[in-house]
């Protein structure tokens, strides 16, 4: 009692000290995320340590994350309600995160603070308004310009692009040609004239005239059947593909020698190219390249166009501290902070009096680079990259249709431009939805009769070898104490078994008759999802995908263990342990660092299956960009799977018993009569054990396809189970990907069985 | 004699096929090593040598550089050595009771523990997932940890092959002497089964390390990933640099190769008993 009273004096002593606190002088904790590498990381914290200074009650927890990993993981915060406090977003992705309330909508603050829109660009703020509504502000403006290598101009002696008054199409494209070399004795070009690597390859279209949409922001259908969009993708067609291409395709560009816009450019490989204002501290210090800026290209007679890209920041919705969040962002478009920001990590500023304040037009850049303000004078003429609401869907698929199908010339510009107003489908399902007929509770209860039948014959097959079992030993007593001890014993199995598995299980059935994004609350939809499915032409892309890699698959891992074990078996015992060893250890390294090395194998410029087919006369295939390639290259990464099967028939081989083989020889028998008439059947129920398990392993492949061409080109690699944790973990359609699970799990279980049936014919069992 | 003759120019063949197997299969390595050592520039040098002028040691300096590489390896281990332990105790205990105990309802209890070896784990992600969300455990080891105690089908299924291959009168002697079931399993079986523990254990420890799914779905800070994650963010759409790859994906292979050389003699065995303990 005492004790409690000296502590209430304590605790009021404090207060009269330290009054009770406003929301303001509260220590406030806010996380702010990014995309970018350590190096950003250490930048950004430099400008949040000033804004941290100037609000001393704020604390901001800096995150970053690489490209692709950030959206991804922005998702799965999302959905988790963890999302940090304040997100950067990019034109290209924000359409989703605007319409899914996910931010919070910022013009109760503007309208309070009396923030001035037109500080910023006027792009920029097109990029941040979504039906009329505020929900981010812009940070960066990703301007393209071209930027072109005096020297190679120089030797090729062509006269340099005006500085401010943009080239035509046609012109870019005779400087490009004359620019592009080859080697006269391979025929293989060393030299692109020019990279538009990093230009949105919807600027051509847009440029020419055309259209895609038929609104630019939140737009309701696609809208390309405009005859200047064939102009434009014609033109296209040209630039990246074909013999007389002058640009290399961007999406080889990436694994080739070449490496990236930028580094070709550096690396004298490119005369002219399309990049950002990122790389000119890189341009500058390079002290013995020379290079100019020039405005992107534009057709004859038409308005000038160019295209940027917007980064902005937004207040996560369910944020605790709104009020700290916004006035981060605040403080980053303020002036000061985006001069704080360009001063730390070169970049174009969105607000406009940091753009052509001395932070961005740096006095010892535009001594090199007298033009510098060209990127400020291309916004002028800028318009924000289209913006649907599954903008990162129709980029994703645009650019498969332009790079891994035009680009590889695989479909020409009208079949292109008809797959692109085929995107309709895609990118507005909503317009597409068809009512459910009763006829659709077909499948489901297809696939019921199909777990009902499995469930009786396995049940049949049980009660048979009871009776078996029976019949040999009839006093089936089991006592209480028995039963007792054989379940505690095997409890960890039944947790796991029940815990993770069958209760699971059950979910995933109900799962897959609702509608759920994580986002919003899940909605019964019955079976459409199994209807979707069926007509999802993806779906059974996939399935045949896979089904290939595991036909092509099996024969490898079996026959090539097969042969191992053979040799094994037949080499001296010394040295056969360094090769079992050998053969063995890449079966185990197995995973994401093998995967990655049988990428760099298959890279056209370091891979050595390219250096090797090259060496000897052929022709060889760009294995992992070219569709008819892709899925083999994959399948035969298994070769590096054969240890274990080798070790298991090598085991099975020496079990055979010696007589037989004695009895043969006796009989003038050949080796090969020996291996088909003894060992083969011998072994056959080792091989059935190997077969079916290398089937059910086979199925589940995931780390090659996702770390070699992660699904692509064209598809050609989907996976089944890639395209299942797409579908939960990239578009998070919930019970759409759990009705893929059971589907799945219903296809191997019949393969399985079907294995298992077809085994009485080859497999011979002793006795 | 002309046969033994025969005999021994079959041998030379097969050893000369030996050796060109080996070498298809050790080249891969040494072409890791050889672009772990070289520059940005010198992997897409041509021709493409296979010892570098000057090797690029620091590449595996590097590789800590640039990314928290440690901490990867910190969680590897965390991730690995626990669905280890997990796995191999509760294998170990279910077998026993498998192998052992004769319980009503034990016929069919193993009849689900093989159908369970069919139905693939990623399946479950998606449930799986929405419970660790549920429960406030996203972003952390645990989910990845949890799910893989409880003792795989395939390590129950080899373990109580083991099992049963031991002398049943063992277990009798000792329940004379008054030991108890569980005392039997600790004192008796658990010693003799070290070989299998040892094959199951370092499979647990391969699959867990090797695993990409789980941590793709359950982890986002930089600082909780695996190593097989973090090798992933080194894949940048743009820009490939294959030099630091390679190095990095050496390191994440060392633990993996200690363990194989640690415990090769009892693998060895391990394996070739699976196969035909089945037929």
């Amino acid at each position: 009692m005492n004790k409690n009273l000296r502590l209430n004096f304590w605790l009021l002593s404090l207060l009269f000290f330290f009054p009770p606190s406003t929301t303001y002088s509260k220590q406030q904790n806010i996380r702010f995320s990014f995309w970018g590498d350590s190096r950003d990381l250490k930048n950004m914290e430099k400008v949040i340590d000033e804004f941290e200074t100037k609000n001393s009650n704020i604390k901001v927890k800096v995150e970053a994350l690489g490209w692709g990993e950030y959206w991804t993981k922005l998702k799965t915060q999302a959905v988790g309600n963890r999302a940090p406090d304040v997100i950067m977003l990019y034109s290209g992705e924000a359409p989703q995160w605007y319409s899914k309330n996910v931010l919070a909508d910022l013009d109760p603050y503007i309208k309070a603070q009396k923030t001035d829109l037109n500080q910023f660009f006027k792009v920029a703020i097109q990029a941040v308004t979504w039906k009329n509504k505020i929900y981010s502000l812009p940070i960066e403006v990703a301007q393209r310009v071209y930027v072109y290598n005096k020297d190679l101009f120089d030797a090729a002696k062509i006269s340099y692009p005006d500085p401010y008054v943009p080239i035509t199409w046609e012109k870019m494209f005779e400087i490009s040609s004359k620019l592009t070399q080859k080697d006269p004795e391979t025929n293989k070009i060393i030299q692109y004239g020019f990279s538009t690597g990093y230009l949105n390859p919807e600027l051509y279209l847009y440029q020419a005239g055309g259209k895609i949409f038929d609104s630019r922001i939140a737009g309701s259908r696609i809208d390309a059947s405009g005859p200047e969009n064939l102009k434009a993708l014609e033109f296209y067609r040209k630039l990246i593909s074909g013999s007389e291409s002058v640009s290399p395709n961007p999406k080889v560009q990436q694994t080739s020698g070449f490496g990236n816009s930028d580094f070709s450019l550096m690396t004298g490989k490119v005369a002219l190219s399309t990049t950002g204002s990122w790389v000119i501290p890189d341009l500058v210090a390079k002290n013995n390249l020379r290079f100019g800026l020039a405005p992107i290209a534009q057709p004859k007679g038409k308005t000038r166009e160019t295209l940027s890209l917007v980064n902005s920041i937004g207040i996560y919705s369910q944020s605790k501290n709104k009020l700290a969040a916004w006035k981060l962002i605040q403080y980053l478009t303020s002036k000061d902070g985006q001069i704080a920001l360009t001063k730390a990590k070169y970049l174009l500023p969105a607000n406009k009096q940091a753009a052509y304040s001395s932070a961005f037009l740096k006095p010892e850049y535009v001594s090199k680079v007298r033009n510098l303000d060209i990127f400020l004078k291309e916004i002028e003429y800028s318009n924000v990259n289209p913006m649907p609401i599954r903008a990162a869907a129709f980029d994703r698929e645009f650019r498969r249709i332009l790079w891994e199908r035009m680009g590889l010339g695989n479909i020409s510009a009208q079949q292109a431009q008809k797959e692109i107003q085929e995107l309709d489908a895609i990118i507005f399902p909503e317009r597409y939805e068809k009512h459910s007929s009763a006829s659709l509770y077909y499948y489901p209860v297809l696939i019921g009769i199909f777990f009902f039948i499995g469930g009786i014959f396995l049940i049949r097959k049980w009660r048979l070898s009871q009776k078996k079992q029976a019949g040999q030993n009839i006093s089936l007593s089991f006592g209480a104490k028995n039963n007792f001890q054989g379940y505690a014993f095997i409890s960890p199995w039944l947790i796991g078994f029940f815990g993770f598995l069958f209760i699971p299980m059950i979910s995933i059935f109900f799962l897959s008759l609702s509608q759920w994004d994580l986002l919003s609350a899940p909605q019964w939809i019955g079976v459409k999802n199994y209807s979707n499915l069926f007509q999802d032409v993806l779906f059974w892309k996939s399935l045949k995908v896979t089904s290939l890699f595991v036909l092509g698959s099996l024969p490898i891992q079996i026959g090539g263990g097969l042969i191992c074990a053979l040799v094994l078996i037949n080499i001296p015992t010394r040295f056969g342990s360094f090769f079992r060893t050998l053969i063995y250890i890449p079966y185990l390294f197995s995973g994401v660092s093998l995967a990655l090395l049988w990428k760099l194998m298959y890279s056209p410029d370091g891979g050595i299956f390219h250096s090797t087919l090259n060496s000897i006369g052929l022709q060889a295939p760009n294995w992992i960009m070219d569709n008819r390639f892709a899925l083999l290259a994959i399948i035969l990464t298994n070769l590096f799977w054969i240890g274990n099967n080798m070790l298991i028939f090598q085991a099975a081989i020496q079990n055979i018993p010696k007589s037989l083989f004695e009895a043969a020889t006796l009989d003038y028998c050949g080796t090969g009569k020996k291996f088909l008439h003894i060992t083969l059947p011998q072994i056959s129920p080792v091989i059935l054990f190997s077969f079916v398990m290398g089937a059910i392993s086979s199925f589940q492949v995931f780390t090659e396809a996702y770390v070699i061409t992660n699904g692509g080109p064209d598809n050609s690699t989907l996976f089944y189970l890639l395209y299942l944790f797409r579908k939960a973990f990239r578009d998070f359609d919930m019970g759409y990907a759990c009705a893929m699970s059971l589907i799945f799990t219903g296809v191997i279980l019949i393969i399985t069985l079907l294995q298992m049936w077809s085994s009485k014919k080859w497999v011979h069992y002793e006795s | 004699m002309s046969l033994k003759k025969s005999f021994n120019v079959k041998r030379q063949v097969n050893v000369i096929f030996a050796i060109g197997i080996a070498g298809l299969f050790l080249f891969p390595f040494l072409w890791m090593i050889s672009t772990s050592l070289k520059t940005f520039d010198g992997v897409y040098s041509t021709p493409n040598v296979l010892f570098p002028d000057n090797p690029q040691y620091q590449n595996y300096v590097e590789v800590f550089i640039r990314l928290p590489f440690l901490s990867f390896l910190k969680n590897s281990f965390l991730v690995s050595a626990f669905i280890v332990l997990g796995q191999t105790l509760s294998s170990l205990c279910a077998a026993y009771g498998f192998a052992r105990i004769k319980f009503y309802g034990k016929n069919v209890w193993f009849m689900i523990l093989l159908l369970t070896m069919m139905v693939p784990y990623q399946i479950i992600m998606i449930p799986l997932f929405i419970f660790f969300r549920e429960v406030h455990l996203l972003d952390s080891l645990i989910p990845i940890i949890l799910p893989q105690m409880f003792g795989g089908a395939f390590a129950i299924f080899l373990m109580r092959q083991f099992i049963l291959t031991l002398p049943k009168e063992l277990d009798e002697a000792a329940m004379i002497d008054g030991c108890n079931r569980f005392q039997i399993l600790w004192k008796i079986i658990l010693p003799l089964c070290k070989p299998a523990l040892i094959v199951i254990g370092i499979f647990a420890f391969c699959n867990a390390w090797r695993d990409l799914l789980s941590p793709l779905i359950f982890i986002d800070s930089l600082d909780k990933r695996t190593v097989a994650q973090g090798l992933t963010y080194y894949l940048n759409p743009y820009h490939n640099d294959w030099h630091l790859l390679m190095a990095a994906s050496i390191v994440a292979l060392v633990p993996v190769a200690i363990i194989f050389f640690l415990f090769q003699k009892y693998l060895m065995k391990g394996v070739s008993m699976m196969g035909v303990k089945k037929g």
